[in-house]
This record gives structure tokens, C-alpha cells and sequence, in this order.
């Protein structure tokens, strides 16, 4: 295998905390990227599982939304509501990671 | 005359040549990505437009189908929409533009400012959940205003992060190896921990000064802060939890170290807490080189606590949270990082909890000595040897729910290993007894349930840590009596835990948990005895205990000695009707299963070779060959056939190693192996019959070639079975004889084979109605 191809293979199985070079920001800027990766990586899961909920469930995601609810209670309410919730989690959030790692690496 | 070009100019032609071929490789690599992309977009447009004409489109393509709850769990996993992927290369070409020029330092940073923008604004623009989006967007932004909430976001950002280098649900749990496992485990950690150990969420989370002195233990744990976060971790924490316990564990650590340590034991131990406090830093660094061995040595001071708490807290809901929160993953990290680190990390014996001092000593850390700090909660009043008991119905009569020597503990009878009892043999009875467990697991209501709990608790018994997969070597229990193997579950969590007779927690295996190498001191580790050329050709006691009972069977040792290493002679056996036509019991039908398991784990290892019949040997696909449809000894299915179905197959691999040559489909082929268990029951009124066990192994040739003695016997009726069966076929099957004997084809394997050939021919019903008349 070549070293190109090699170099190229790490920077995608890097994991997203190298990836962002999180480890090597300040703490304040830390702390906001992870939680805005956080939620970028939420809203994709939402984009996959909101179409497909209830009625019903879509109105109580509406309240706990709007009420400003506990996120425990918000995962809560994904885990009870969304078969394989996790499963769904994980997909998007190895989407976001291989995406992530492929434009850096055409970037580099 | 020629002369030879220069050396130089040889390099410079091969250096263009080179060149050139790297253009053109770059160019077939940009062709199939455009091709890809094409690919991808025609299939985005293609499920717009079913969804469009199915009624469900909407404005991003995204199909809205707000019907979700009849269907099955993957139906509806199956029916999410799958996101258009971004256009890699052109994001990457605006970024690319956007960075050019500036210095070197700076380039990576707003590299990753831009595509963190991009991906924002990719989000919003998906229309399915516009308005669901617009509320979380609201909802996320309002979490600052909370006390706390930027913490919050940092830590779900933290587990959301976590998840992806765990590879949770996306990487089959087979294709983790356990290097892998570890660098990723350590590597994910980092996340969470990041957000744990920041300043702004220590300050959130560390609890106000206490004014008063909480008087006990529990009191001590059960803070609100504790609560809190424990309730918190319980969410957010289930999405490390339920699916990989690796990054959980670690995940949690900065949680364990924090809240548990810190309010237990630190404020008891000024020693541990200078040697914490260097811990706490390895735990904090950033690097993936942090040191999880002692993270898992503190961790084990923190399971004794909670060991002696778990008895008490069990009907509070909020304990249950810290339960099954914080605390289980803490204990997960403890056990596990011992299996992998154990030869790195020697620990004193976890069992007393009430012992004077444990020593734990590991390579960076010098020593860490630490006294147990709790006042024992639960105080068994009496105790029994129950080693010595020998009627186990007198002692936990059926239905009793909790110990009856120790009632304040909850253990589940059921889990406690009896004398003769291997681990498989408490999970079977748990499952056995506990439908909802059962159904958790896959039972589907109606199919016998017995076996689905032998199925089910040989995989627990692989998957949790106590058989290797490779080898076959086993963790077995060193005394009855004296330990339970408790399967729990919460949520869609299910682990082991192991307690004493007591109730305190010793262990706890989750699924993916490597082999167990390091035993407990209640273990042992077994491995199962080689085969010899002597042995193979003898009836192997697959019967475990009802050889012991069988006529010309060894006396049972005093120990516990596994059955499976008890020879005994075939005549012997069979001097007693009664006995032969005696059905296996559950227990034994579970050590077969297992030990054919084990045979088949063990083939693939081994060269293949088949015995023609006129005595060539030929090399043979071997049990992981595709041999019919899709089924294979091992490996996954996706075919028509249930997981029980598969299950069943994999067991009596004569009907998918060598022997589908008719390259039957799935369902043909379980159809052929139904009609199978017919006839045998049929013939010895039992599939699980030991005289039909007695026979199968039996040469086939040699037993076709013996005169039908007229009499009534079992082996009377398998010839004459036999010699119909062989009439059937066309062209007509012979078994084949081997060389010598070794490698002749079997009674079973050859049944096998040609009742595959007659289900290939459309003759198979015919020769089972020719049977029974």
C-alpha cells in the first residue's frame, strides 16, 4: 500500500475529536465546539426521525421542545418513541465523522 | 553505433512515464466518483418520486409517514430516510478557496469553522423537519439560560461525539478487535471526558457545601446533585450504554471519579485522594495514551461501594437511575478493564467486602491503598453451606422471588449455579423462567421455548465473556452454591452480573466483553480435551450427567468434574433397554449443543478434506463455504429463515457443510431438515432419543452393510430406515466408507445428504409417507 494511500486511510478512521483538533483548542472554545457538533449531529437524527413520528409523539416532542425540557427527558422521549433510536444515532454520527474526514483530507 | 542514453535521461523518461500514469489513475478515480455521485442523485430522484407518487413526498425528498407504530422495529428503522450525502468535492473546492492564502496556522481552523458551517446550514435546509428543527434549534439555544445548560450541551455534544468512534451499531461487534476496541475505547473517551472535566461542567456538578453531615452512607450517595446527574447520565448515557459499553465505561469515568470517589471515598481518605488527584490528571489528559488500568483500579474501590449499596436502593427510582447509570457503567469499566489490562493490574480479591485493607498496585502508580469506608449495609443473618445442599427445591422453592437466606438481597434463585450447573445452565433457567427476558431476547412466544434458552444462553455465554470463540475454552464456576450469574436488563441493555451468595456484586460482563483469561478466584478456567485418533473413532459421551447414570459408566467424581471428560464403553450401555431409550435431559441436550457448537468453531481452523468412494481424497469447501443459498455455518444471514431457523442449522451443520451439493435455497433446506426431525421422531420417538444419539455417528456404510437381525432395537429400525432412505435416491447414494475408517461418512451426515438429494428431487414427501406406511 502506498504511504499516500495509507495517510489517507488514518485521516479517515481518525476519530472526530482529532479530526476538529478539539484537543488543541482553548477550553471555552472547546467546550462550544463539541456541543456545536452536538448539535449538528442531533439535527440529522432529527432530520431522519421526525417525518416518521405520530402525530401524537410529534405534538409531545413540540411540548418537551417548547416547555424547554431536560435533555435526559428529550432522549427519554427518543429512546421510548424510535425503535433502534441508537442505531440511527450511531449511523449519522459516523456519517458526519467520514464526511468530516473526507473533506479535510481533500482539504490537506 | 548506438550509444547507451545516460543514466539520467533513463530516470527522467520514467519519472514522466510515472507521472503520466498518476494523471490517468487521478482521472479513472475522478470518472468513478462522478459516476458514484450520478448514482446517488438518480437513486435520490428515484425515491423522490415513489414517494411522490405514494403520496408521502414532501418538499426535501424525505418521505412523511407518520404511521410508524404497527410496523416492526426494523421495518421502521428500514423506513427512515436515508440523506442525500453532501457533495463532498465541492464543499471541499469552496472551503479550499475560502483558506488559500492564509498562513499555515490558521488554514485547519477556519477549514473546520467553514464545514461546521456548511453542515449547519445542510441541516436546516433539509424540509422534512423544518418546523421540528426549528424547535429544537430554539430548544438548544434555551439550554444556555439553564443553569448548567452549557455544560449540558457540552456533554451531549461530548456523547454524541462518543458515539461515533465506538462504532456504535454501525461496525459489526465481530469485526471489533479487541486492539481496536481498546484504541477506540480510549480514543472516544476523550470526548466525554473533555466535557466532563471541563471547568464550566465541574462547576455545575460539584455539589454545594454540605451544611450538615449526612449520617449514612446512602445518604452520602443520594445527594440531589448525585441525583441529578445520575438521572442525567441515565439519558444521555444510554447512548453509550446500550451499545457499546467500551466507550461508555471510560465515558463515564470522569463521572465515577468525580462523584463517586470523590464523595466516598475521598473525603474518608487522604492517602487515596493525593493518589487520586494524580489519577484525575491522567484521567484529564487529552492524549489517547491515558491510563485506563487505573482509572479501573479506583473504579474497583468505587464497585465495593456499590456493591454493598445495590441491596438497598433497588426499589428507589432514583437509585435505580444512579444504578443503572453512572454507577453500572463505573463497575462495567472496573471489570472490563481487567479482562484487558490484567496482566498489567494486579487486584486483591473483590469478593470481601468487609476485608481490612485492599492493596491494588499498578505499573505508573506506586500503590493505592485503600480501606473499605462504608458501614456494611446488609448483614446476611445467617448462613448456609449451600455447597452441601442437595435438594435445591427445599432451599428456593419455585417462585420465590428473592434469596430465602438473605431476604433483603434480591437474587434471582435461578442465577445461582447448583452442583452440576455450568454458567449456561443459570442463564438458560433465567430465561426459561422469565418470558419477558425471553422475549427480549428474540423468543418469538411460540417457539419451544427451552430451546431458544439453550440458544440464547450458549451466545450469552460467548458473547459475555465466557467462552472464547476461538478456542473454546471456557470460564467455569469452582463451587456450586456459592455464586450467581444474574442476567439484568435495562432498557435494551442486558448484562451479567455476578454476585455472591450474599448479594454483592463481583463482576459484571457486557456483550462484546472479551474472553474472561483472568478468571475470578470463584472461576476456573476449562479447556475442553483434545481429540485423540483413539477417541474419535469411539462413540463420544455427548450426555454428559446421563452417562454418569448409565450402566458401565465411571463413578462420578468427587469433584466437579465436567461430564463431557467421562468415557465410557458403547456395549456397556446398551445392556440396558431402559436406560438407551431414556430421553437426554435439558441439561444434557445443552452440553451437546454446545460441544457441536465448539466442533464446528474448531473446523474452520482445520483443512477440509472428503473421502471419495473410491478412496481419493479431495479437498472440500469446508463449513464456510457457501453451500446452499446463502447459509453457511457461520457468518450472517439475511435470508428467509428466522434466527431460531439459522440457530438450528448451525447446529447440525450436516445439513449445510458438505452435504447441500444441490444447492438447495434456505428455506429447502430447513424444509429437508424439518422432515428430518420428523423421522426421527418418528423412529425413536425423539430427536433427542440417546439411542438416536448413540447411532449417528456411527459409520453409515457399515451399519448399511449389517443384516436386519429382525429384532425391535433402535439400531434395527435406523437400518431399515436407512436402506429405504438409500432406495429413494436417484441416482443411488453410498456413504462414503473413508479410508481405513477415518473419514467415513457418518449416520446423521449422510441422512443428511440424501434427504437433501430426494428434497432436490421432488421425492422427499413420497419417501416420508413411504415410511410411515
Amino acid at each position: 500500500m502506498s504511504t499516500n494511500k495509507q495517510k489517507a486511510q488514518e485521516e479517515v478512521r481518525k476519530n472526530i475529536i482529532n479530526l476538529f483538533e478539539i484537543d488543541k483548542l482553548p477550553e471555552e472554545k472547546r467546550e462550544e465546539t463539541i456541543a456545536r457538533i452536538g448539535k449538528i449531529i442531533f439535527q440529522t437524527v432529527l432530520v431522519r426521525v421526525l417525518p416518521l413520528l405520530e402525530e401524537k409523539d410529534l405534538a409531545e416532542y413540540n411540548k418537551l421542545m417548547t416547555d424547554g425540557a431536560a435533555p435526559d427527558a428529550v432522549l427519554d422521549f427518543f429512546f421510548e418513541k424510535v425503535p433502534l433510536f441508537l442505531e440511527i444515532v450511531a449511523e449519522e454520527t459516523e456519517n458526519f465523522r467520514r464526511e468530516s474526514a473526507e473533506i479535510l483530507r481533500r482539504i490537506n | 553505433m548506438d550509444q547507451e542514453p545516460p543514466k539520467d535521461i533513463n530516470k527522467e523518461e520514467r519519472k514522466r512515464e510515472l507521472q503520466k500514469q498518476l494523471a490517468e489513475a487521478r482521472d479513472r478515480q475522478r470518472q468513478r466518483d462522478d459516476a458514484d455521485r450520478d448514482d446517488s442523485r438518480e437513486l435520490h430522484k428515484a425515491e423522490q418520486e415513489r414517494a411522490a407518487l405514494m403520496g408521502t413526498g414532501n418538499p426535501s425528498g424525505y418521505p412523511v409517514d407518520n404511521n410508524f407504530s404497527p410496523r416492526e422495529e426494523n421495518e421502521w428503522y428500514k423506513d427512515t430516510p436515508t440523506r442525500q450525502g453532501m457533495d463532498l468535492e465541492a464543499l471541499a473546492q469552496r472551503i479550499q478557496s475560502e483558506i488559500t492564502g492564509l498562513p499555515e496556522e490558521e488554514r485547519q481552523q477556519r477549514a473546520i469553522e467553514l464545514l461546521l458551517a456548511e453542515k449547519e446550514a445542510w441541516n436546516e435546509e433539509q424540509g422534512g423537519a423544518k418546523e421540528g428543527l426549528r424547535k429544537f434549534d430554539k430548544w438548544w439555544d434555551g439550554l444556555e439560560k439553564t443553569k448548567g445548560g452549557v455544560a449540558l450541551k457540552a456533554l451531549i455534544g461530548g456523547a454524541l461525539i462518543t458515539a461515533t468512534t465506538v462504532g456504535l451499531g454501525v461496525a459489526p461487534v465481530s469485526l471489533l478487535g479487541v486492539g481496536f476496541r481498546l484504541t477506540s475505547r480510549v480514543a472516544a473517551a476523550t470526548g466525554l471526558n473533555m466535557a466532563l472535566t471541563s471547568e464550566r461542567v465541574r462547576k455545575w456538578l460539584t455539589p454545594k457545601e454540605d451544611t450538615g453531615s449526612p449520617k449514612t452512607l446512602k445518604e452520602k450517595v443520594l445527594t440531589v446533585q448525585n441525583l441529578k446527574y445520575a438521572a442525567m447520565i441515565g439519558g444521555a448515557g444510554l447512548i453509550f450504554m446500550m451499545g457499546g459499553a467500551q466507550v461508555a465505561v471510560v465515558g463515564a469515568t470522569g463521572m465515577a471519579l468525580r462523584f463517586g470517589v470523590n464523595q466516598i471515598i475521598e473525603k474518608r481518605t487522604k492517602a487515596l485522594e493525593e493518589k487520586r488527584k494524580n489519577l484525575s490528571i491522567r484521567a484529564e489528559s487529552l492524549q489517547d495514551n491515558f491510563d485506563i488500568n487505573a482509572l479501573a483500579a479506583h473504579l474497583e474501590v468505587f464497585e465495593e461501594e456499590y456493591g454493598k449499596l445495590s441491596a438497598s436502593l433497588t426499589r428507589n427510582k432514583w437509585a435505580k437511575n444512579l444504578v443503572n447509570g453512572a454507577i453500572t457503567v463505573g463497575v462495567g469499566l472496573g471489570t472490563m478493564a481487567v479482562a484487558h489490562h490484567g496482566a498489567d493490574t494486579t487486584h486483591a480479591p473483590k469478593e470481601v467486602p468487609d476485608k481490612p485493607a485492599a492493596t491494588v498496585t499498578h505499573p505508573h502508580q506506586p500503590e493505592v491503598t485503600t480501606r473499605p469506608t462504608a458501614e456494611p449495609v446488609v448483614q446476611p443473618k445467617e448462613e448456609v453451606d449451600t455447597s452441601k445442599v442437595t435438594d435445591w427445591k427445599k432451599v428456593y422453592p419455585p417462585g420465590q422471588p428473592t434469596h430465602p437466606i438473605t431476604p433483603e438481597v434480591t437474587l434471582n434463585p435461578d442465577a445461582i449455579i447448583k452442583p452440576g450447573d455450568g454458567i449456561e445452565s443459570a442463564f438458560i433457567r433465567q430465561i426459561e423462567h422469565n418470558d419477558a427476558l425471553a422475549t427480549k431476547l428474540g423468543w418469538d412466544g411460540e417457539s419451544d421455548l427451552h430451546k431458544f434458552a439453550q440458544g440464547e444462553a450458549h451466545r450469552m455465554a460467548r458473547d459475555y465473556g465466557y467462552i472464547d470463540k476461538t478456542t473454546g475454552e471456557e470460564v467455569r464456576v469452582e463451587s456450586a452454591g456459592k455464586i450467581a450469574y444474574e442476567i439484568r436488563t435495562e432498557g435494551d441493555k442486558i448484562e451479567v452480573i455476578e454476585k455472591s451468595i450474599k448479594g454483592d456484586i463481583l463482576d459484571t460482563h457486557e456483550k462484546g466483553n472479551a474472553f474472561e483469561k483472568e478468571t475470578d478466584k470463584y472461576e476456573k478456567l476449562w479447556t475442553k480435551p483434545e481429540e485423540t485418533a483413539n477417541n474419535i473413532l469411539k462413540p463420544t459421551n455427548t450426555y454428559g450427567d446421563m452417562a454418569k447414570d448409565a450402566p458401565g459408566a465411571l463413578p462420578e467424581s468427587a469433584d466437579t468434574t465436567p461430564a463431557e471428560e467421562v468415557t465410557y464403553q458403547k456395549s456397556e450401555i446398551y445392556k440396558d433397554d431402559a436406560w438407551r431409550n431414556r430421553q437426554a435431559s435439558e441439561e444434557e441436550l445443552e452440553r451437546t449443543r454446545r460441544e457441536l457448537l465448539e466442533k464446528m468453531g474448531t473446523k474452520t481452523e482445520q483443512p477440509h478434506t472428503e473421502t471419495s468412494m473410491n478412496g481419493h481424497t479431495e479437498p472440500s469447501p469446508g463449513p464456510e463455504a457457501q453451500v446452499g443459498g446463502h447459509l453457511q455455518p457461520k457468518g450472517d444471514y439475511s435470508g428467509d429463515l428466522a434466527p431460531r431457523q439459522v440457530e438450528a442449522l448451525r447446529l447440525h451443520s450436516e445439513f449445510i457443510q458438505n452435504n447441500n451439493t444441490y444447492l438447495l435455497s434456505d428455506s429447502e433446506l430447513w424444509e429437508t431438515y424439518e422432515a428430518s426431525r420428523s423421522d426421527l421422531r418418528f423412529l425413536f420417538s425423539s430427536e433427542n432419543s440417546i439411542a438416536w444419539h448413540e447411532l449417528d455417528d456411527m459409520n453409515a456404510s457399515a451399519l448399511l452393510t449389517q443384516v436386519d437381525s429382525g429384532t425391535d432395537s433402535a439400531q434395527d429400525h435406523l437400518v431399515r430406515y436407512l436402506h429405504v432412505l438409500q432406495n429413494f435416491t436417484e441416482p443411488k447414494l453410498e456413504p462414503r466408507r473413508g479410508i481405513l475408517g477415518i473419514g467415513a461418512e457418518h449416520v446423521k451426515d449422510f441422512m443428511a445428504r440424501a434427504m437433501i438429494q430426494l428434497k432436490h428431487n421432488g421425492n422427499l414427501e413420497v419417501f416420508q409417507e413411504s415410511i410411515r406406511k
